[in-house]
């Protein structure tokens, strides 16, 4: 489902913007990745996609409809969330956190259906042994992929994360991003997935977002957006970039001083 | 079957068992409650036996009629007209502030939220009190409902402006409650403030009313409270899941299609409503709206499908122990239920802290 972003400016008071003016077209069936250092506003950005955070100017618009006109539970059947974090709650079973998912889609008497659909993805994410273990006793690993897991039984369209990966060790974080991809090609979801991780971001997304200073920076396939020159002036590090296996490979040589 | 060699029916099966077991044990307490329900009844001035009470119920529900003034008769004008209404208040005022402590602090995400904390209590005091010194009432209501309504919208005071407060930015939960607590404390100023200038016996009955007692609760108490503690607590139970979704925080609620402020606003009028019928016929009972959810956490695990009727189940329960305790140690009333369930409660509470094995918060 194609996600357009018009002139999408935010803050939380009208004297400091957090995102000025971010015109974007997601595609659909594509998977995104949206980069760029701590505090440009990549969070805010996907946040408004979903209409947790409201748009001071601009509209975003999903499948051609603006998404302050959709009412909230049908559009959480369209756009799945992975949240950055857990946040403190009161502790549940691994099977009720992910069923909190199912919450959109929902209705009397369709328990054994989302649970069964709560299961596959556990199975898929390889994590249905958690099962009956309560969320507060996993390891941070653990909570990503049970938090990926309740973003995934929505059935959304389009997927929203916020650093989905960033407390798994490199053979998770490859797993995961590789289910993403595999959802793209095999449901056509849109994936839109805020990433640290240039290297993964590389080898898995079609396009890369690299966001900076409230704006987007640059945009393209990986190829054109990971170049020395814009992890320069966006990260201020020198880097060399090699290609591997068809795709850029960031090697980073030194960060720059700042005066 | 599915890749992990575990198939979609015996996950099916296992939660079924997990739930349950749950259920078991919420029924485990139901036959607590009756049982202290029973003991409730007996104990008091004139000594009547546990299944005697029982039968006298039974008589007295099939109609049965005795010589005005014999011994049959005044057990069953004892256990029917002042043990039987007071061990109902019992169990609708602990139910209600059982289950309205749980969902405040699911909807607060924090676990030192009950309406006490959050000044709904101290509040609602001070609408009754105002009421029954002063005499100011909203519109033309009269007797307890006009008390009622007073303590409602007073309660709505400092439940809408810790709501206010939430929506700022960058609030933690313990600043919510540190919001309720000065709310709380503005308003007990108030209330000293009214209770200066009312006279000695005002000063009295309000007092006396002030300390959570069920002492003199009779079946016109009832139906006020009963109405909205029963819809208010079915409501609440009905929404359980959704309260889930508002503890994982606002932004997962969010996320997963739940309108987190009127949700949340349509808790607050519920909870605030429950709390001010039952404060302005009982008075003051703290502890129970704090303690039992967590304890009822303890045994259950967080999930608001089981915990809401484990509150209405042990919140009877706590305040039917401390009464059937009060009224043992003094029969003609002197030492109020609410210091009572301090007393045993406080300690009881700190030991199942001390030993219990998992995070419930």
């Amino acid at each position: 489902m194609p996600v357009t972003a018009d002139s999408v400016s935010f803050g939380y008071n009208s004297r400091a913007l957090i995102l000025d003016g971010i015109s974007f077209e997601f595609q659909d069936g594509k998977f995104y990745a949206v980069l760029g250092p701590n505090g440009v506003g990549k969070s805010t950005f996907i946040r408004c996609i979903n209409r947790i955070l409201k748009p001071k100017e601009g509209s975003i618009l999903i499948d051609g409809k603006d998404v302050s006109e959709i009412p909230l539970k049908e559009l959480a059947k369209t756009v799945g969330y992975v949240p950055y974090s857990a946040g403190d709650s009161f502790p549940l079973t691994v099977v009720d956190t992910v069923l909190m998912g199912r919450h959109p889609r929902s209705r009397l008497g369709s328990l054994v259906k989302d649970l069964e659909k709560v299961h596959e993805v556990l199975d898929q994410l390889e994590i249905s042994d958690l099962a009956l273990r309560e969320f507060s006793s996993l390891s941070a690993g653990q909570h990503q992929k049970v938090m990926l897991a309740r973003g995934l039984v929505q059935e959304p369209e389009v997927l929203l994360l916020d650093e989905p990966t960033s407390n798994l060790d490199v053979r998770h974080q490859m797993e995961v991003t590789k289910i993403l991809r595999d959802l793209c090609v095999s449901k056509g979801i849109t994936v839109i997935m805020i990433c640290h991780d240039l290297n993964i971001a590389s080898k898995y997304a079609d396009e890369l977002i690299l966001m900076y200073d409230k704006k987007i920076f640059a945009r393209g396939t990986p190829a054109e957006v990971l170049t020395p020159d814009n992890l320069r002036a966006v990260y201020g590090v020198e880097s060399t970039v090699i290609e591997h296996n068809g795709r850029p490979c960031v090697m980073l040589d030194d960060f720059i001083k700042q005066d | 079957m599915l890749a992990s060699g575990r198939s979609d029916d015996k996950l099916v099966t296992e939660y079924r068992a997990y739930t349950l077991k749950k259920i078991a044990i919420i029924s485990g307490g139901i036959s607590l409650l009756a049982v202290l329900v029973g003991l409730s009844v007996t104990v008091g001035y004139r000594d009547i036996g546990f299944f005697q009470a029982y039968s006298i119920i039974f008589d007295h529900i099939s109609g049965a009629v005795y010589e005005y003034h014999s011994e049959e008769w005044w057990d069953d004008w004892i256990i029917c007209n002042t043990r039987l209404p007071r061990a109902i208040a019992g169990i609708v005022a602990g139910a209600g502030l059982a289950v309205s402590g749980a969902v405040m602090q699911s909807v607060m995400k924090n676990p030192l939220a009950d309406p006490y904390t959050t000044g709904i209590s101290s509040a609602a005091v001070f609408g009754v009190t105002i009421a029954m010194v002063l005499g100011i009432t909203f519109a033309d209501m009269r007797g307890q409902y006009a008390i009622v309504f007073n303590a409602f919208v007073f309660g709505m005071i400092p439940a809408l402006a810790v709501m206010g407060v939430s929506r700022m930015n960058s609030v933690s939960p313990a600043t919510l409650i540190l919001a309720g607590i000065a709310i709380s404390y503005f308003f007990s100023a108030l209330d000293t403030l009214v209770m200066t200038m009312a006279t000695a016996e005002d000063i009295k009955s309000t007092f006396l009313w002030q300390i959570g007692s069920l002492d003199g609760l009779r079946w016109m108490d009832l139906p006020i409270m009963l109405a909205i503690v029963s819809i208010g607590s079915l409501l609440t139970g009905m929404l359980s899941r959704k309260l889930n979704i508002l503890s994982a925080g606002d932004e997962s609620a969010a996320g997963l299609g739940l309108n987190v402020s009127r949700y949340r606003l349509f808790c607050l009028i519920l909870l605030s409503l429950m709390t001010a019928s039952i404060i302005s016929y009982t008075g003051i009972i703290g502890f129970v709206g704090l303690v039992v959810p967590h304890v009822c956490r303890m045994i259950l695990g967080s999930d608001n499908r089981f915990v809401l009727p484990a509150c209405a189940v042990l919140g009877p329960v706590a305040v039917l122990g401390a009464d059937i305790v009060s009224k043992t140690i003094s029969p003609m009333g002197e030492l109020p239920m609410g210091v009572i369930m301090s007393f045993i409660g406080g300690p009881l509470f700190l030991m199942l802290i001390i030993r219990q094995r998992r995070e419930v918060w």
